[in-house]
């Protein structure tokens, strides 16, 4: 008996490299779209089911979307679209929880840099939904025409909700009124 | 040092994944592939409605992309230009609107027309605002559908730019948000609500702290539906001293020490305790009731200045679940144990079972005619202040019992046995004699309020014995009002309304107290010919720091003003609330910060009578 050594096609081939730099993107940038998301929703259930459905698509169309500039654009755009949408099927099922929201209060200032991330998205989420979108994503480093078009906005309301999201996250820090015993930063 | 909102970013955005975020990142990439792979073998479409575009590359303009973003969440546009004046708005608009595509001319004007007349303005406000800051805005505001439906509509306002860096028009974004905005509200009232609760729970609160009589008669209700038990009152002599009010705390403690736990304790009138205990026979609660009454009187008791020694009496009866007798029954029961065992000399009285009605009934009518006649009370006066002037006009005339030891002290026992024995017309007529007969000798006041009770308002009599009165004193009526208290028990309305009519006839006004608590209610602003509303003290103890006595009191006032009512606030107890009634438009204050209530100079005062009246009448016949 022979063994025949199975012939390696490029479609074949290709559809390796396709998985595995689909993988590599996804390793590299989930944790952030979840986060992005967060930002916005305090349901993390809803999110991660977002953030899923998202990439599952994108893995489906990953030929052409990683040849996109910024492959993580679409996803960021992608993924918002599925959470407000699941968000808006919850309330015309009337499923949304009556419970009220707890106010996310911190005793101390963050000790770490987790710690600060998660201050941060607890800050945005009490901000106007896109307030929250748009500043998590400057945060990120994205230039206001990009956020303009991921988020689907006019270029001049970036630059406003930008202003407004920074002065009232100011505000929540200065309410929540962290002191360090430590002196100097 | 404080730390501020850059510090907690630059800390955020030093953030490198650890080890467990990238495993987890791991794992849920291989959890994506796997789905993905299973949902290709079942042949579902992954795409959908997902718009594949770059949405870095192709960008066409504001306007597209803004309009395409709408889309894609299911939201309506309305775009104004500002070089044309045009409005238009997307068809997902028109079924927001509830209007079939087209159907409508779309302006400006029929954009505001479709907008709640209460929020149109509001929406005009933060476009022309949005417009001439430069800025991005939303606000939630109602469309009125066909029908009069009403939905709420959250709105993003847009500002586009042309070319040339200039604003050129306008572009909302708008999505049907009633169902959230219904559950905010919601959420809003639950909360609000679960406030006021918790409040009022806390203030009831069971098990521990003591009664007083109306939470303890509460309290007996309670445990008469819920089964057996005894109720046992202790008296003690002597009451007061310097400082009553902390003897009468310092005793209660001392009982309560040693009562059961589960036992309910209260302070029922001066020097005079209730112990409720549930599921017990009538042999341990006896020996149980017999060593309180027996420790208290070995206790030396330090209230003030001077140690005090007590004497004590204990009377007690026995309850069962489904016992014709009411909470006040079993309370006058025990109350006439105890003045028995000390008429006796023992130290305790206890009754296997509530007496008889007709028997109780007889001896309490025979008591409180006899405080009657014996002269077993007093009078007080309680100045009252005219918001308007800010002047004292009027006194409250008000009655105190005599104790034993011929002191004056809150009337409020005898009249809740008055009341319940149908005998109030016999004290509510002692107190005119001599009220009339202060008011005639006393300097001019130009007012006094006199309280009548509502069971007494059915009297037949009534009419003629006020008239009698007042001749017999020449009093001008005029400057007469009547309090009528426990408006719950008026049980002849034809007789009541009928007295009340030429009362007022005479000249007497007419007011109704405790407005707002227990049975007094809106219909007799209606329906009863009454001058004056004094507002129930529980709205206006905290009035200051209470914004929902604040919204309770603001409504009766209205109220009241609407069908040519007067006001008055019990229980003021500071400068601040009298300028916040006076705000509401309160017509008078009374309370301690107005003046306490002051003995009346020449009325009726000490009768050492009074203890044999209580000995005497009390003997079983």
């Amino acid at each position: 008996m022979t063994v025949v050594e199975p012939s390696v096609t490029a479609a074949e081939r290709r559809l390796v490299e396709l998985d595995a730099s689909f993988e590599d993107f996804c390793r590299e940038n989930i944790v952030a779209v979840e986060r992005f998301l967060r930002s916005q929703c305090g349901d993390r259930e809803l999110v991660q089911e977002a953030v899923q459905e998202t990439l599952i698509t994108a893995r489906d169309k990953w030929e052409e979307i990683s040849g996109y500039e910024k492959p993580l654009a679409w996803v960021y755009k992608t993924a918002r679209y599925k959470l407000m949408n699941e968000q808006a099927r919850q309330r015309r099922e009337a499923t949304a929880t009556l419970d009220e929201v707890p106010t996310d209060r911190l005793a101390a200032p963050p000790a770490d840099s987790r710690e600060a991330q998660e201050w941060l998205l607890r800050c945005l989420r009490r901000l106007p939904e896109r307030q929250a979108a748009v500043f998590a994503l400057a945060f990120e480093g994205w230039t206001d025409p990009e956020i303009a078009r991921i988020l689907g906005m006019a270029d001049n309301t970036v630059r406003s909700y930008k202003t407004a999201a920074r002065k009232r996250l100011k505000t929540l820090a200065e309410e929540a009124g962290f002191t360090t015993p430590t002196a100097g930063r | 040092m404080t730390v501020d909102l850059d510090d907690i970013l630059a800390l955020a955005a030093s953030h490198k994944p650890t080890v467990f975020e990238r495993a987890s990142a791991s794992r849920n990439t291989r959890w994506v592939q796997q789905q993905y792979t299973r949902a290709k073998a079942d042949g579902r479409d992954l795409v959908g409605d997902v718009d594949l575009r770059d949405p870095l590359h192709g960008d066409t303009g504001e306007i597209r992309r803004v309009t395409r973003a709408a889309q894609l969440a299911k939201q309506g546009t309305v775009r104004w230009d500002a070089a044309t004046g045009e409005l238009t708005w997307s068809d997902e608009m028109s079924l927001i609107f509830g209007r079939a595509p087209g159907a409508v001319r779309q302006t400006l004007e029929s954009l505001y027309g479709l907008t709640h007349p209460d929020d149109a303005h509001r929406v005009r406000a933060a476009a022309s605002s949005a417009w001439r800051e430069r800025t991005a805005t939303e606000l939630t505001c109602r469309v009125v559908q066909p029908a009069g439906i009403t939905r709420w509509v959250h709105c993003y306002i847009e500002v586009l730019t042309g070319d040339d860096a200039e604003p050129t028009g306008i572009i909302g974004t708008a999505q049907d948000v009633t169902e959230l905005e219904l559950a905010r509200q919601e959420r809003d009232r639950r909360a609000r609500r679960r406030a006021i609760v918790e409040q009022a729970s806390g203030s009831l609160a069971p098990g521990d702290g003591l009664r007083d009589r109306t939470g303890f008669s509460d309290e007996i209700d309670r445990a008469r539906r819920a089964g057996t038990g005894v109720l046992v009152v202790i008296a003690t002599e002597p009451q007061g001293g310097t400082d009553p009010e902390r003897l009468s705390q310092v005793v209660a403690t001392f009982i309560m020490k040693l009562a059961r736990r589960n036992d309910i304790c209260g302070v029922l009138g001066p020097g005079e305790f209730g112990v409720l205990m549930p599921d017990i026979g009538l042999r341990p609660a006896t020996s149980l009731a017999q060593t309180m009454v027996e420790k208290l009187r070995a206790q030396l008791f330090v209230a003030g200045p001077h140690g005090l020694r007590l004497d004590a009496w204990g009377g007690l009866v026995r309850f069962e679940a489904h016992d014709e007798s009411s909470s006040i029954d079993l309370l006058i029961d025990a109350e006439s144990a105890w003045r028995h065992a000390k008429q006796t000399g023992a130290t305790l009285k206890a009754l296997p079972r509530p007496a008889p009605a007709d028997e109780r009934q007889e001896a309490w009518r025979t008591r409180v005619r006899a405080a009657v006649a014996g002269n077993g009370f007093t009078l007080y006066t309680q100045p009252i202040l005219d918001l308007r002037l800010n002047q004292i006009t009027r006194q409250e005339i008000l009655l105190r019992t005599l104790n034993d030891a011929g002191n004056p002290v809150p009337p409020s026992p005898l009249l809740d046995i008055a009341e319940h024995v149908d005998e109030t017309l016999p004290i509510d007529l002692w107190v005119m004699d001599n009220a009339f007969e202060l008011i005639a000798q006393g300097p001019p006041t130009p007012h006094y309020q006199i309280n009548l009770s509502g069971r007494s308002l059915g009297e037949p009599g009534l009419l003629g014995r006020v008239q009698d009165l007042l001749h017999k004193h020449d009093v001008d009526p005029r400057r007469i009002t009547f309090e009528i208290t426990e408006t719950a028990r008026i049980d002849n309305r034809a007789e009541a309304m009928h007295f009340a009519g030429a009362i007022r006839e005479l000249g007497c006004q007419l007011a109704l107290d405790d407005f707002g608590a227990a049975y007094s209610s809106f219909m007799y602003l209606k329906s009863f010919p009454i001058d004056l509303v004094k507002i129930d003290g529980a709205f206006i103890t905290d009035i200051v720091n209470s914004p929902t006595d604040q919204a309770l009191v603001r409504s009766i006032v209205e109220a009241c003003q609407a069908h040519g009512v007067l006001t008055a606030a019990e229980y003021v107890r500071d400068a601040a609330t009298i300028e916040l009634l006076r705000g509401f438009g309160v017509d008078f204050a009374q309370g301690y910060e107005v003046g306490p209530p002051m003995p009346i100079a020449g009325a009726p005062a000490t009768s050492g009578m009074s203890i044999e009246f209580d000995l005497r009448i009390d003997s079983p016949a």
